[in-house]
Order: structure tokens, then sequence, then C-alpha cells
């Protein structure tokens, strides 16, 4: 017999979704600290922002990354986005920090100096700041010292000013420099390029990879084919329109993008949302999560060349988009969310029937893991494939369920609790190792928690959510606002100002996939290139959200 | 002429049509052996013929980097199999130009016929070609040893390497012929068979991703005349294949005797062999997921081994043919 396990010794982990939570990181300082921290930062004024619950403060560019660092290193608290903004005739930086609940987080601005357009970069500090400072050199013209790549991110073509600066629109002028994939030398080494234009109908990206034989050494992803300016779409048009652009950053999650938009929309209005519409978004957000992890599981499968599982698992998907689509009148539940409530009528026919459909798909999708997870030959091309370490996890900030995969718990829904979440409790299920196993696993899981959740919500609706536009803002005042959903890919975020005429000023959209496409670089080393695609499905990042 | 010149050039011509129209009918017939095991209805039976048409009727275009290997590759491998087709007694035995050559010729001729398209397939310089071609070559370099151990194993207790000496002493004995020395060599033919003609545990017919791929991914350079004879050739071999099993393992229903009646019924026996042989090949498919690509020696390793041991049962403790 063994001995009974003592009082505080490790107990071995229990399996994969019944894991307890994290303790909460007791080195964390609280609420009041961190405002002691802040002020102590000699910064400026520290303002609380009370519909975000975050900080807010105003540095300038020589103190910008001495107080990012002391935030990121000493608050841990990860940078969540930067971004540029023009206003007030000239050139301002914000960075993001997104704290996880009781800490609330920081929203860092740095104005430029006039006439200066160089900003210190934050390289040094930030492993994984590289994409957002190439990006706001390109869009909006800053120079960042110090920064180790330069190379354009979303552009493939020089333009006549940066397409983000106030003015005309830029217009293409000609070719860059050619870009410059970093080579890998040695006996044997080889360079595959693969893209933009697949062999499949899939969105286009350009995929350098280094191998020998077919190992992989080293992938580079190039992206910005599909970039269509959307943020620069936003500007001027009316704050309830901005929807519709919100829902088109990334087409299979139409309705977290509308969602997130709204809550920034409202904050900045200072709107509030009844509590039954909030369920039924709520509703909505979980639908459309089913529908895409399921859609998940079926890519997984017939990358593996299981077709058989990946039909089950697509019948499944497609039966939740119907459910969206009795819903909205949409299949992807596009133009039905609106600042302040829906822009339509969300038709509530049979909830019975809709509950039904739920509980069968959270039985099926589970009958289908085992299924997979019994079949040798599926099993041997997921364990062990694409690993992602928990450690790589969190120092590159990946989001979602590639996050949780590698064993992080990371959730907005419990988080940075919003709408509908804050009176739920929501069980996040994480994987051990990081690799396609767990990936697929994790994902069949949140299917069944989402399906539970959307029970739980649906409960609170009554018959039909009549629209309920917001009120438009009086002119005048500036007003902000920022809005964050957990988005089937992981943390969605939009930020937006309002300009002085009431309509949109600089809207600015992180969609989680901008975060975690380096996972992919991360997976595929030392996988061979047949694993490539398995690899690239299980973690299923949307080239339109990065390019925007 | 006289009828012993007439006779087996009409058959010989009949032979050819019989597999020249039956291996796209057999690929179509797998299709839809998975569409029906995805809950899809799939497409018509007739459907790779209408392509073959409109491929056929549509130009080529060639890559400015490609040489003469690129245009001519697709009707050298489509001949090199074309040559193999004599080789297997199809409806008759003795076959009409069976004595031209024996199944170490066969191999040969499937050997050229994957060599040229591999060496096409690098010609344009597309990494996918180039990947293709490595992976089909290795591919090809595992079950070549293995395709004649197991033509030795079938061969031996008949103590020839012609494939209608072997069916004609299957005929002859009747049910005697089954033995454990045949059914290992079946087995270790029917790994064998799903390597070199890329079926599912090896390569996946269906994919998309070019990463992936290894016969697809040769011929993605190709189009019109030349993309329909790589398919029709694809068709061809999956047909010679399964038309070599249908011989070996069941000879039986072959016709010994000349006559129409004995020709129409070899010509029903024997498409009921190709299509129940790959009926299960397809059901196979659709059970098992794509293997990463290095457990491939793994079932050619298995193949050795049954081969082998297929020959020692005879050899050893069968004590000879």
């Amino acid at each position: 017999m063994s001995p009974p396990a003592q009082e505080g010794e490790e107990t071995p982990l229990p399996p994969v979704g019944t894991r307890p939570p994290l303790p909460v990181d007791r080195n964390r300082p609280d609420r009041v600290e961190e405002e002691r921290t802040l002020g102590a930062l000699g910064a400026g004024p520290v303002t609380w922002l009370e519909g975000e619950g975050l900080w807010a403060l105003s540095v300038d560019p020589e103190r910008w990354p001495a107080i990012c660092r002391c935030i990121s290193e000493v608050m841990h608290h990860p940078l969540s986005t930067l971004f540029g903004e023009e206003a007030h005739g000239g050139i301002r930086l914000h960075a993001l920090f997104l704290g996880h609940d009781p800490t609330p987080g920081v929203h860092v601005r740095c104005p430029l100096h006039p006439g200066v357009l160089s900003a210190p970069s934050l390289a040094a500090t930030i492993p994984f700041v590289a994409p957002f400072e190439r990006e706001v050199a390109e869009m909006f013209g800053v120079t960042f010292l110090g920064a180790m790549d330069r190379r354009p991110l979303l552009l493939h073509e020089r333009h006549s000013a940066p397409p983000l600066r106030k003015g005309p629109p830029a217009t293409p002028t000609g070719e860059l420099e050619p870009y410059v994939f970093p080579p890998v030398e040695g006996e044997g080494v080889y360079e595959i390029p693969v893209g933009p234009v697949h062999a499949g109908v899939i969105e286009p990206g350009h995929f350098r990879f280094q191998a020998v034989g077919e190992e992989i050494l080293d992938l580079e992803v190039r992206l910005g084919y599909t970039h269509k300016g959307t943020e620069r779409l936003f500007e001027g048009q009316p704050v309830a329109r901005g929807t519709l652009w919100a829902e088109s950053i990334s087409g299979d999650m139409s309705v977290a993008g509308g969602v997130a938009y709204a809550h920034a929309a409202e904050r900045a209005l200072d709107s509030r949302v009844p509590a039954v519409t909030e369920a039924a978004r709520g509703l909505l957000l979980e639908l459309e999560r089913i529908a895409f992890l399921c859609g998940d599981v079926a890519g997984i499968s017939l990358d593996v060349g299981y077709a058989v599982g990946a039909a089950r698992a697509n019948r499944l998907r497609e039966r939740t988009y119907a459910g969206l689509r009795s819903l909205t009148g949409s299949r992807l539940g596009r133009a039905i969310v609106g600042v302040g409530g829906f822009r339509r009528p969300l038709v509530l026919g049979d909830p019975a029937e809709l509950i039904l459909t739920l509980r069968e798909t959270s039985a099926r999708i589970q009958a289908l893991r085992d299924h997979l997870l019994d079949k040798s030959s599926v099993v041997d091309r997921l364990q062990g494939t694409g690993i992602i370490h928990r450690w790589t996890a969190e120092l590159l900030h990946f989001l979602g369920p590639t996050a949780r995969a590698s064993g992080l718990r990371i959730d907005l829904r419990v988080d940075r609790p919003y709408g509908p979440y804050r009176d739920v409790e929501v069980h996040v299920p994480r994987g051990l190792q990081g690799d396609v196993q767990d990936r697929l696993t994790v994902k069949v899981d949140e299917v069944v928690e989402a399906c539970r959740l959307s029970e739980t919500f649906l409960g609170r609706l009554g018959q039909g959510i009549p629209p309920a536009p917001a009120t438009p803002p009086p002119p005048g005042e500036p007003r902000e606002g920022l809005g964050w959903v957990e988005s089937p890919r992981g943390e969605f975020l939009v930020y937006l100002a309002l300009a002085p005429d009431g309509t949109l000023g600089r809207v600015h959209v992180r969609d989680p996939s901008f975060l975690t496409w380096p996972a992919i670089e991360q997976a595929v080393r030392g996988n061979i290139v047949p694993d490539f695609p398995l690899c690239n499905k299980s973690l299923n990042l949307s080239y339109s959200g990065y390019d925007r | 002429m006289s009828l012993r010149v007439v006779g087996p050039m009409v058959l010989l011509l009949l032979e050819y049509a019989f597999v020249l129209a039956v291996g796209p009918l057999l690929l179509s017939l797998g299709r839809r052996v998975k569409a029906r095991s995805q809950g899809r209805t799939g497409s018509p039976l007739l459907q790779p013929y209408r392509d073959l048409w409109k491929l056929l009727g549509k130009g080529a275009i060639y890559s400015d980097t490609s040489s003469w290997l690129t245009r001519w590759a697709p009707a050298v491998s489509f001949a090199a199999l074309l040559a193999a087709v004599p080789l297997i007694p199809w409806l008759v035995l003795p076959a009409p130009l069976g004595y031209v050559g024996d199944l170490i010729v066969l191999v040969g001729l499937l050997a050229l016929s994957r060599f040229i398209v591999a060496l096409a397939a690098l010609d344009a310089g597309s990494t996918f070609g180039g990947m293709g071609s490595s992976r089909d070559m290795w591919m090809g370099a595992l079950a070549e040893p293995v395709f004649l151990l197991v033509i030795f194993a079938f061969g031996g207790p008949a103590g020839s390497t012609q494939a209608d000496v072997i069916a004609a002493r299957g005929v002859a004995l009747g049910l005697g012929y089954l033995s454990p020395p045949l059914l290992l060599a079946v087995v270790a033919y029917v790994l064998l068979l799903l390597v070199e003609t890329g079926r599912l545990p090896v390569d996946n017919p269906a994919t998309h991703l070019e990463l992936t791929m290894v016969h697809e991914a040769q011929t993605l350079e190709y189009t019109g005349r030349d993309l329909a004879l790589l398919e029709w050739g694809q068709g061809l071999k999956l047909a010679l294949m399964l038309g070599l099993l249908a011989a070996l393992a069941v000879p039986w229903g072959l016709a010994t005797t000349w006559g129409l009646l004995f020709l129409l019924a070899a010509l029903a026996v024997t498409s009921l062999k190709l299509l129940g042989g790959h009926l299960f090949v397809s059901g196979l498919e659709t059970r098992l997921a794509k293997w990463r690509l290095f457990r491939v020696p793994d079932l050619t390793t298995l193949a050795v081994v049954l081969a082998f041991g297929s020959l020692a049962l005879t050899y050893v403790v069968g004590g000879g043919a």
C-alpha cells in the first residue's frame, strides 16, 4: 500500500479540464499599492478610468521605456496593445497593459514632442513588441530608436504618406525595398517559400521555412496581404455604424468583434445596456464560440487525413450556425449587434429546440473527441506535434485556446468579466503540454462549457429582444472607450476615441491573432514539414484579423 | 492473316480498352465510398471521365523555366504504364503477350513511370515539385525491394516470375492453391499497394495542403492534356496494382479456353475482383488517418517481414516448389 499523500505535498495533476484555478500571484500588488507604485514613477498625475477599470497616465517620450518596463516587469501586466493616434496636431502613442482581476492594468499615453517623429523602442523590455512598433512606424511614420526589426509589417508597397495620418488617403507609389528573411546557413539547409497563394481555398499569407530534409529549423510568417485599412475606414463615421467594420475584422468572429466595439462605444457614450440585452449578447458570443471551435476540431481532423471525424464536427458547426441564423437572420451573426443594444430585433423562436441542439452538440463533440483519441493513427499525429511551451506562451503573450492549451489560465470572461459574465462562473480548461492534442481537447472542453453558458443565458431571455439604439453623444468634450471580449481566439480589444463632432475619431482594433501569430513560428520548430498544416490548423489564426 | 495472329491482337486491344476504362471508374468508386462515409452523396460515378474529357480538350501551359522534360514526362509515364498492361493476365490464360516480360519488368516499368514524373517535377524549379519528388523517390526506394520480394513470394511455388504462369498454376490447382505462404504474400502485397498507389495512411489524394502532398505536389505544375494523362495514369496504376493482385491471389475465373462466352464471363469476374478489391482498400482508407511521413517505413518493414515469412514457409518449411 502506498502511504497517504502528505499535507501540502504536490499531488499529481488531475486530468485536463478539471484543474483548480491557479492561486492569485501574491507578489502582485493590489489596487492601492498599484496606484502608489505608479505615483512613485513620477510620471505625473494618475487617473482612474471607472468604465474600463484602468489607471491612466501620460508620459513624455524620454520616460516611455522606463515606465512601460516598470509596468511590465514590476507590476506584471503584459502589454496588450500598442498603437498610435494623431490628435491635437501631434502623434500620440498608446500602450495598454491589461491586468487581470483584481489588479486593473494601465493605459499609458505618450505624446511625441511636436515636430519630432521618433520615440525610444520598447524592444529591449518587451520581447513581442516588434510587430506593434513596426505597424506604428509604417502607419504613422514614427521612427523607433533602438528597434531591431525595422521592416514594414502590413504594407507591401511604398505609400504617398503614412496611411493612418490625417489628410488625404495615401496611395501606393511604388515598390518597397526587398523584404529580407533572415537566412539560415549550413550544409543541406534550404528555404521553402509557401504562399501567399495556396493550393487550398484559404486566406493569403507567406511562410518562409528554413529546413534540412523534412525537418523545420525555422519559420517566419509574412502577412499583410489582406490589409484593407479598416482602422482608417472607421474615421468620420457615425458611432452606431462602427459595429459593421468591427465585425469584418475577422469574419468568423463577427459577434465578438461587434460586441467588443459596442462595449467600447457604450463606455465612450456612458450608455448602460439592460441585463437582458447583455444576456442575449452572451448567447450569441457563446454560439459563435461553439461553431468556431467545432470548425477547429473539424480542421484538425481533416488535416490528419481523417475525413470522417471532420464530417462529424462540421455537422455540429453547421447546426450551430443554423441556430445563430434563426436567431439573428445571419449565419455568422452579422449586423445584429449594435451600440446600446441590437440593430434588429432578436427572434427567439423555440428555445426548447435550441436547448436540445446545445445539449446534443455538447454530447456529440465529447463523443467525437473520445472517438478521435481512441484511434491510434490519429493520436500518433496529434501527440507531441507542434509543442508550445508554457513559458514561451507566457513570454510572448499568446492568447485564447492556444495559451490555455499550453497551461496558462487566461480568459477575459474570468480575468476581466464583462457584460453577462459578471455573475456566471466560467470553467477554464487548460492543457499540460501545449501540443496539438492539448489544443484539441481544450477546444472540445470549451465547446462543452460554451454549450452550458449558452443555456444559462438563454434562460435569462424573454421572448425576443427589441433593438435599442444608443443616443448619439452631444458634441464637445473628448470621449474615448475601451472594449474587450474573449473571442473564440482570445482577447479581442477595441479602442475608440470620438472626434469633437461626435463621429469616430480614431479606432484601434487588436485582434487576438495579432499577438498569437508568432505561436506558429514557435510551434513548428523541430517538426517535419508535412506536419506544418496540422500545427497551423490547431492554432487557426486569422489573417484578416492581423492585417485589418 | 490467320486467327492465330489476329485473335491475340484483338484480345489485347480488348484488354487495353478494359484497363483504360476501368481506371477512372476505380478512382471514382473510391471517392464515392469516402463521400458516403462522411455523410455526403459524392460526385457521380462518371465524373472522372468527364474531367478527363475536359482536360484533354484543353491546351497545356508550361513554366518559362521548364525544359523538354516537363513536356515529355506525362506521355512517357503514361506509356510506361501502358507497356505494363500486357504483363498481367486480365481475361485469358496464357496472357496474349504475357511472354514478353515477367513481373520484374513490371516493377521496372512502374519505377520508370515514377522516375520520369519525379524528374519532371524538379524541372520547373518549384518548391513543391522538388519536395514531392524527394518524398516519392524515398517511398519508391522503400517500396521497390519489397515489391520484388513479394513477387518472389508469389512466384516461388510456381518457379516463375511471370504473372500468367503463376495464375495458371492457381487455376490448375483450384482451391488447393490457397496456402499460408500465399496469404502472407497477399497481406504484404496489400500493404505495398497502399504505398505504391498513394492511398491513405501514406498519401492523401484528396488533400489541398501543399506541404503534405506527395504525388499531388508533382502534378501541381501541369494543366490540360498533360494533367489528364497524369490523372489517367493514376487510375491506370491503381488498375494495374489491383489487377495483379487479382491475378496472383484469386486467379480463378480467367478464361483458359477461347470463346466469346468465356471471355464475357472473364470480363465480369475480373471487373468484380477489381471493384471488390478497391472497395476494400477505400473502406480501409476511411478508417485511417494519414500517418506521419516517417512512419511509412513501418508499413514497408511489415510488408518485408510478411514476404520473407511467405518465402521461408515455401522454401524452408514446405521444402521448396
